[in-house]
């Protein structure tokens, strides 16, 4: 079908407009405002979150506010901008069958060696230097001639990076944790305090058993051991996953102590009962547990509170350092005829050793059960982010560790003079320093 | 396994020669003892690394004391290799300005508990200890190079010929610094995730470190791009050094962040 000349200017249009962008997102300006601006965003809404004390949950909030996103989108497209037009030239250049001969540097070091050029190839391939390119006049070559594309490795390796967080934060994650009572307490001499039970199946593996390692009041280790489906044991600690498959994990997230709390009515109540509720695992901050109770024609509302101040403060969470009871503490209220509920008592600490009696309900901690919180992670971000750390790495150490080098050994009227061109990241004169004393034979 | 006070012993006595050696290489102008003051703080600091680890029973990591051993030692490391591979010229100017390094860092171990603190199950990781070592020689390397942006500027403001040469250490050390904060950063986060589930939390830590890597990477990024060198980078550098202080050391601190080992 002819295109009409509407189309064409639409079309040209549109390319013009995108090759500006690309153009402007590829400025090497852009790239500097870009880091700067993403800079100033974290100064700006996550820095002072800090200080007023509500990081955490609120820091993950305004990392996902749109001034955020838009600084980090743009370092993103400026990283790709920059480097993909790179990725051609580069392997053009790098692919050369012989090195091309550098301009004869200023900073020369005369180098008084009598050997020909001949045998001075020969030395610089024993330095390995590659793709020696030789005259009467002058040798050169190249060492870790691929060593750039580290460069580029890094910056892709940031882009994996900067993708996999994003969808880690917004969609590609499912998670589940459940807390299992833990079979054995071991103290660091080694005796088993308490063994129970505790198989479960976990998404096709089950959980064999799992122990507690004490020094003192700290777990110092952590142990669970999961069945796979062909009988198989598999070890997994804190910090030591077991990867399940390609982007799922399973982790022993953690420790704590569930409570079991006793309620029961007193004469004050016409029509007594017991009954026990389990906090089942105090993995959160201020976990808050309802419980409405209808005795004697009034119905009750307690609240059972995880004390926050018994939690670590490096984790918001009571499991992870300390294996100390948390404190419990419980509000009562009673209901009103318009449904409200009138407080009874407020932040009543329950002691294991005695029971305590509000509004003629007898509270008291019956059992503190140690458990372990085993979670699985299945993440599609698991992937891209351990595919960018590894690229960053690589990246790093081949274009710092190892880095580019090219020498020339020309002859002056003084004599042969060594120069060299190194990477951004090495010390020229160092290197041809180390080739003039192989040339003198020192 | 040593007492506690046979620790002691170790760490005061290692801290007086490390500050005896430093007083020495600045009061005299023996270059011979200059280029030996490296080696006794390496000597010095692996003395304290060894007896603490002995003292304990693992490496010391964790707890603001700790992190004064273990950034003296991967401090004097760095500098005694920077000092060492740095060109002819510079090396005795940079063993007397990184001299007073060492000492100021372990005399600050001073301020904190030395009381041993007990591992819990989710600090017992490799790569917990990697990530503390990494951030540490890290840490090691933006000192020196922070340093060597003083001589720099010296250098510059004598119209010193040797500025240039300053100059190029200086960004040697910060591409290199750069490598070990991202190294530090990778391990923080793959450890952040086993244990949270999460890559980046954005408590103070994450937050100082991710201005200070966006802060030297415009650094290397001028550097590259603009051809900024001598002045410019070295008041650049000097800039991000409050940031730099802050990010390696507010931990110490303020129990307001998981990185915090003072106390449970």
């Amino acid at each position: 079908m002819p295109r009409t000349p509407d189309d064409s200017s639409g079309d040209s249009v549109a390319r013009r407009s995108t090759r500006t962008l690309t153009r402007f997102l590829a400025n090497r300006r852009t790239a500097q405002y870009a880091l700067a601006g993403l800079g100033l965003v974290i100064a700006a809404t996550l820095l002072p979150l800090q200080f007023l004390g509500v990081s955490g949950a609120s820091g993950a909030a305004a990392s996902s506010s749109p001034a955020f996103i838009i600084a980090y989108a743009v370092v993103a497209l400026s990283i790709l901008a920059c480097e993909v037009p790179r990725v051609s030239s580069m392997l053009r250049r790098l692919s050369r069958g012989q090195a091309v001969a550098p301009k004869a540097s200023g900073s020369a070091i005369a180098c008084a060696t009598p050997l020909a050029s001949g045998e001075i190839a020969r030395v610089l391939r024993a330095k390995g230097y590659r793709r020696l390119a030789t005259t009467d006049e002058a040798v050169w070559g190249v060492r870790h001639a691929w060593a750039p594309l580290g460069d580029l490795m890094f910056h892709f390796g940031i882009l994996l990076v900067m993708a996999a967080s994003l969808a880690s934060a917004t969609v590609a994650r499912h998670e589940a944790t459940r807390s299992y009572p833990v079979q054995s307490v071991t103290s660091s001499a080694g005796a088993a305090r308490d063994t129970r039970d505790a198989s479960r199946v976990l998404r096709g593996y089950t959980l064999k058993s799992v122990r507690a390692f004490m020094d003192g009041k700290v777990i110092t280790d952590l142990r669970a051991v999961v069945t796979d489906t062909a009988g198989r044991d598999w070890s997994v600690e804190p910090a030591a996953p077991l990867i399940l498959g390609p982007g799922k994990l399973l982790l022993v997230d953690g420790w704590g102590y569930a409570a079991d709390v006793s309620l029961s009515g007193t004469e004050s109540v016409s029509t007594p009962f017991r009954t026990t509720v389990r906090i089942p695992a105090l993995h959160e901050r201020a976990t808050s547990h309802p419980l409405f109770i209808a005795a004697g024609g009034a119905t009750y509302r307690v609240t059972l509170t995880v004390d926050d101040s018994r939690l670590s403060a490096r984790t918001g969470r009571p499991s992870l350092h300390t294996a100390r009871l948390p404190r419990i503490r419980a509000t009562v209220g009673v209901r009103e005829k318009d449904g409200t509920y009138r407080l009874v008592e407020r932040d009543v600490t329950l002691a294991r050793s005695r029971e305590t009696t509000v509004a003629g309900i007898v509270l008291g901690l019956t059992r503190q059960r140690p458990y372990a919180a085993v979670r699985t992670i299945e993440s599609w971000s698991i992937l891209p982010m351990l595919l960018g750390l590894t690229a960053i790495t690589v990246g790093l150490i081949w274009r710092l560790g190892i880095g580019r080098r090219d020498a020339v050994v020309e002859r002056r009227a003084t004599g042969w003079h060594v120069s060299v061109k190194a990477d951004a990241y090495r010390l020229a004169t160092a290197e041809a320093e180390r080739i003039c004393r192989a040339l003198e034979g020192r | 396994m040593i007492t506690a006070s046979t620790f002691d012993l170790v760490w005061v006595t290692a801290a007086v020669v490390a500050a005896g050696a430093a007083t020495v290489t600045l009061a005299i102008g023996s270059h011979r003892l200059r280029v030996w003051a490296p080696a006794i703080h390496v000597a010095a600091t692996t003395a304290i690394l060894a007896a603490r680890t002995m003292q304990i029973g693992r490496l010391p990591v964790f707890g603001p004391f700790e992190n004064t051993i273990v950034a003296g030692w991967a401090a004097s490391v760095v500098i005694a290799a920077s000092c060492f591979s740095a060109p002819t010229a510079i090396k005795d100017r940079l063993a007397r300005a990184l001299a007073p390094c060492v000492p100021l860092i372990l005399v600050a171990g001073a301020a904190f508990s030395r009381s041993k603190g007990l591992m819990g199950a989710n600090e017992r990781a490799l790569i917990g200890y990697a990530h503390g070592y990494v951030g540490w020689f890290g840490f090691g390397l933006f000192l020196s190079a922070t340093v060597t942006a003083v001589l720099v500027l010296r250098a510059e403001g004598r119209k010193d010929s040797d500025g240039e040469t300053l100059s190029a250490h200086l960004f040697r050390l910060l591409c290199f610094g750069f490598a070990w904060l991202t190294a530090t950063m990778a391990s923080g986060a793959l450890y952040s995730f086993l244990l949270f589930s999460d890559w980046y939390q954005w408590q103070i830590v994450e937050v100082l470190s991710a201005l200070i890597w966006l802060g030297y990477a415009l650094l290397i990024h001028a550097h590259l791009l603009f051809g900024w060198k001598t002045r410019r980078l070295a008041i650049g550098v000097l800039a991000a050094g409050p940031l730099l202080l802050a990010t390696y050391w507010i931990w110490s601190f303020l129990p307001i962040t998981y990185h915090y080992f003072g106390g449970s």
